[in-house]
């Protein structure tokens, strides 16, 4: 695969996507993919939004972002329309309505990015995780399109959107809920400016519940805390804020993992470690059991050689060595499967546990 | 042929029936390849135990373990011990990572681990040859069951099952087997747990048997024919009728046997008074003293050497069997495959409890099978020498159906198996060869069962225990477990050990084994092979080391990983959710 985030299987459309975009500038098909493959990228570009949507719900256009052309269109926007927050989440749905306008995907925009800086601070943040960043062409170059498309939404903005140097005012809000925030702000690095401007699109789109199917079903409370971004419910955003968050959460473990999964695989040192303290974990556990079991199943024959006068002994009118060969071997035998499988698991964990962190 | 013989034959044709169809109403699902193979792995927990032992549960175990208590005694207990414990050593060493493998066949695996196309074909002739060697006392334990239930010949009985195996694979593939195997295994249990009770139930309830002569002895006055030559060791005195031929001599009247060893002769009927002693076949243990003890009987003194070798190749050999293995590949992953070993674990231990007690029981109802030395029909028999009239022929026709559910599936696992590297490496990949395959696999062992000489099922299936455990299991421990292992190391290891064991069990086939230790070891090879077989791998893969595959690292981490940290294959389609 591309990079060493390649494996992780929601990124695997995205560059190819953003590239291909980039260049053209325009994806007709962009709007009906939201909800499906080109997730990691809208995905990713969501979570600030959130974050921003989340909390500054008062302070919208206000301005402070400059990718913020699109922002604050979306914020304008979900703001008249009050609950339906759904616009937000959502850069590209929002855009496919619009006939006229060439819309590239969301990817696309970040690639384009108004935001050189933030993609550049991404890719050095994490480097690994993302293939993205590295594909896309030039962040500083909006196409044609884009810029056009932009203009119509955000035109009082984009002078800040131009500037693409909004590090001060736009990073801190993605990072906001925690440090692993950040790393997942750096990801739509390619979208944070563009996705802001996306999902100014249209409301009209929010409506079509675009990633709701797909989304939806994700949502549980459980999984939203997993992600990097806890948030807090919202009244108004409620629902909404729960898709994409869960988005997020999902990602994130594997993405995590498949770092330490690339050094296992490429046999890095750590890795070699890794895999091998588990087989010897786990081949320790088989020897161990299974000496267990041959000792004492083993032992029989001598026993009886031995001792022939174990093979008279009778208990409840059985000789002994009907009851110890024909009914308590297994018991013994189901017994040590039971604790093997307890223990082979839990090695299991604690090597994903590991693998994890 | 008597009503019972009726009523059984209608039990085990609507056992046939029952298997096909439930074999072809698969088929509607089965679209694809991996469809046919393994079920696309998803195959629950408990369905797949229950089809694993289902399928595991052969004449060997549903017929044989309860003639050999018969025979043997406390030593006979060992048989159903190491066949449970096989799945121990499974459990503990291959059944996760193997499931992890993603392979679908011994050579599938050899193939992922050493990406050698010489290894994966050595691989696929010892998974024939293994198939076809367990296949072979399957057929036969058919053909003696039919020949008990109804006088048929042998050979109706052989090439009956033969096609009923043949087809319902043909026609089936994987899936459908499964809940072909799963509805078996419980209609094996019932099978034997039906009568064990009911028999139980009469031996306890029945009269006394307090100073009644210890068994084996004639409860009533029995004729007995017998049909192959035999040695029987007589422990009394005793009168007999004889009509054909005894230690050598024309006979038809009466006799009187003194202690010792008797020739009797094919085709000799031999008549015993109530009461009688009853001679036992030269194998068996002649007394109640010498039965209800341990290490007594086989292998002539070297009992103890007999038993270990024995235990061995059962521990050993169940990684080995391919049909068995096939079974973890519908696992839909390796936490799934090592919950399904322990509820494996579970159904064959409260099923061995049954035909050890049967064979107990057998002795005090059907010892007459002690005289003719067919003691493998001791389950098939007991029934209606314990119960009369109507309730007997009804609980036998229950156990005949159970035994051909013993045959059928153990024999058609076996079949899909040989079948299934039949057709994707000795044939052109295409659907429609896997039943051509299907063909080739089935008439091979019809015709060698045909021919063969019949010997104890117990014996017959621990030879091919006995092939497995010097080829498979050093082949897969090895090879999940230590980075090392080369393909010529893997190739070279295997011939070794598996010739050695072929030749070993070929001798015993043959009738040609000499006496002592020598014989036993031949009977019984694994205690020799299989440490020669690991022996010989670790030295030449030592001495090979430029072959270790170069991506061996990723390979054990595939089959050692738990699959939610995303590095297992592709096409694993659940991931364990807690």
């Amino acid at each position: 695969m591309t990079a060493p985030g390649g494996p992780v299987r929601v990124t695997g459309p995205v560059p190819t996507a953003a590239g291909a975009d980039g260049t053209d500038g325009s994806t007709p098909d962009a709007p009906d993919t939201p909800g499906t493959t080109p997730g990691p990228a809208p995905g990713t570009a969501e979570s600030p939004d959130h974050a921003e949507a989340l909390r500054p719900v008062p302070e919208p256009p206000a301005g402070a972002e400059p990718p913020a052309d699109g922002d604050g269109d979306a914020w304008t926007d979900g703001a008249g329309l009050g609950p339906d927050t759904g616009t937000l989440r959502r850069s590209r749905p929002s855009r496919s309505p619009r006939p006229g306008v060439p819309t590239p995907p969301s990817p696309m925009n970040a690639a384009t990015g108004p935001t050189p800086g933030l993609a550049t601070e991404a890719l050095a943040a994490d480097p690994p995780r993302r293939p993205v960043p590295p594909t896309f062409p030039s962040p500083g170059q909006p196409p044609p399109g884009v810029a056009r498309r932009q203009g119509r939404h955000a035109k009082p903005e984009r002078a800040g959107a131009s500037l693409h140097t909004p590090p001060s005012g736009y990073r801190p809000r993605h990072a906001a809920p925690d440090a692993e925030t950040e790393q997942f702000a750096a990801t739509p690095v390619t979208g944070p400016g563009g996705s802001g401007p996306m999902p100014l699109a249209s409301p009209t789109p929010a409506g079509e519940a675009d990633g709701s199917d797909t989304y939806a079903p994700l949502s549980s409370p459980a999984l939203h805390t997993a992600p990097g971004l806890v948030i807090p419910p919202q009244p108004d955003v409620g629902e909404h804020s729960d898709r994409v968050r869960v988005v997020l959460a999902e990602r994130r473990v594997p993405t995590r993992a498949v770092r330490t999964v690339a050094e296992i695989e490429q046999q890095t040192e750590t890795g070699e470690l890794l895999l091998r303290n588990l087989l010897r974990a786990q081949l320790a556990l088989g020897l161990r059991l299974g000496l267990v079991a041959v000792f004492v199943l083993g032992a029989l024959p001598v026993l009886f050689l031995v001792l022939p006068r174990a093979g008279t002994v009778e208990i409840a009118g059985v000789t002994l060595p009907w009851l110890v060969l024909g009914f308590l071997p297994y018991p013994f035998m189901l017994a040590l499967a039971w604790l093997y499988t307890r223990t082979a698991e839990r090695n299991e964990l604690d090597f994903a546990d590991n693998v994890e962190d | 042929m008597s009503v019972a013989g009726i009523v059984a034959l209608v039990a085990v044709v609507v056992v046939a029936i029952v298997t096909i169809v439930i074999g072809s109403l698969g088929v509607r699902v089965a679209r694809t390849t991996d469809d046919f193979l393994a079920a696309s792995r998803t195959v629950g927990t408990r369905a797949n135990a229950a089809a694993i032992s289902g399928q595991y549960l052969s004449a060997a175990s549903f017929l044989g373990i309860a003639g050999i208590v018969l025979k043997d005694g406390v030593d006979g207990l060992w048989y159903p011990v190491g066949f449970t414990a096989g799945y121990l050593a499974l459990l503990f060493f291959v059944a996760a990572p193997l499931r992890r493998s993603g392979a679908y066949t011994v050579p599938d695996f050899a193939e992922v681990r050493l990406d050698s196309t010489l290894l994966r074909t050595v691989t696929t002739w010892f998974v024939v040859l293994i198939g076809w060697l367990y296949l072979l006392p399957q057929l036969q334990a058919a053909g003696l069951a039919l020949t008990v239930l109804t006088t048929a010949p042998p050979w109706v009985g052989v090439v009956a099952v033969g096609l009923v195996v043949t087809a319902s694979v043909t026609f089936g593939g994987m899936r459908s087997m499964t809940f072909v195997q799963a509805f078996q295994y419980w209609l094996k249990l019932t099978a034997l747990a039906v009568p064990a009770l009911v028999v139980l139930g009469v031996f306890v309830l029945g009269p006394t048997r307090e100073g009644a002569p210890p068994p084996p002895v004639f409860s009533a006055p029995t004729s007995v024919d017998v049909s192959t030559p035999v040695t029987l060791q007589v422990p009394a005195p005793v009168e007999v009728g004889v009509r054909g031929e005894v230690d050598g001599a024309r006979l038809n009247g009466q006799a009187s046997w003194a202690p010792g060893p008797h020739q009797v002769d094919a085709g000799t009927t031999l008549t015993f008074p109530a009461g009688a002693p009853v001679p036992v076949v030269s194998d068996a243990d002649p007394d109640e003293a010498s039965w209800s003890a341990p290490l007594t009987g086989t292998g002539e003194g070297h009992s103890l050497l007999a038993t270990y070798s024995l235990v061995l190749a059962l521990l050993l050999g169940t990684m080995g069997l391919p049909h068995v293995l096939v079974r973890f590949y519908t696992n839909p992953d390796g936490r799934a495959a090592r919950r399904t070993t322990v509820v494996v674990l579970a159904m064959l231990g409260g099923f061995y409890l049954l035909p050890v007690l049967l064979g107990a029981l057998s002795r005090f109802y059907v010892p007459q099978l002690l005289v003719t030395g067919q003691t493998d029909a001791a389950v098939l028999l007991l029934p209606s020498a314990a119960l009369p009239g109507w309730a007997g022929v009804a609980v036998a026709a229950l156990v005949a159906a159970g035994a051909f559910a013993a045959f059928l599936s153990t024999s058609s696992g076996l079949l899909l198996s040989v079948a299934g590297v039949l057709s994707t490496d000795l044939l052109p990949r295409r659907l429609g060869d896997f039943r051509i395959a299907a063909h080739v696999g089935g008439v091979v062992p019809i015709v060698a069962a045909l021919g063969a000489t019949r010997l104890d099922f117990s014996l017959t299936v621990s030879l091919a225990f006995a092939l497995a455990a010097s080829t498979f299991c050093p082949l897969l421990v090895l090879g999940i477990w230590w980075k090392g292992l080369t393909d010529r190391g893997a190739v070279v290891g295997m011939l070794v050990g598996g010739g050695a064991a072929t030749a070993a069990v070929g001798s015993t086939l043959a009738g040609v084994a000499p006496g002592g230790w020598v014989g036993v070891l031949l009977a019984r090879p694994a205690l020799v092979t299989v440490p020669l077989t690991f022996l010989v791998m670790v030295m030449v893969s030592r001495s090979s080391p430029h072959r270790v595959p170069s991506n061996v690292g990723r390979t054990l981490l595939r089959l050692h990983a738990p699959e939610r940290l995303g590095l297992g294959d592709a096409r694993r389609g659940t991931r364990s959710t807690s």
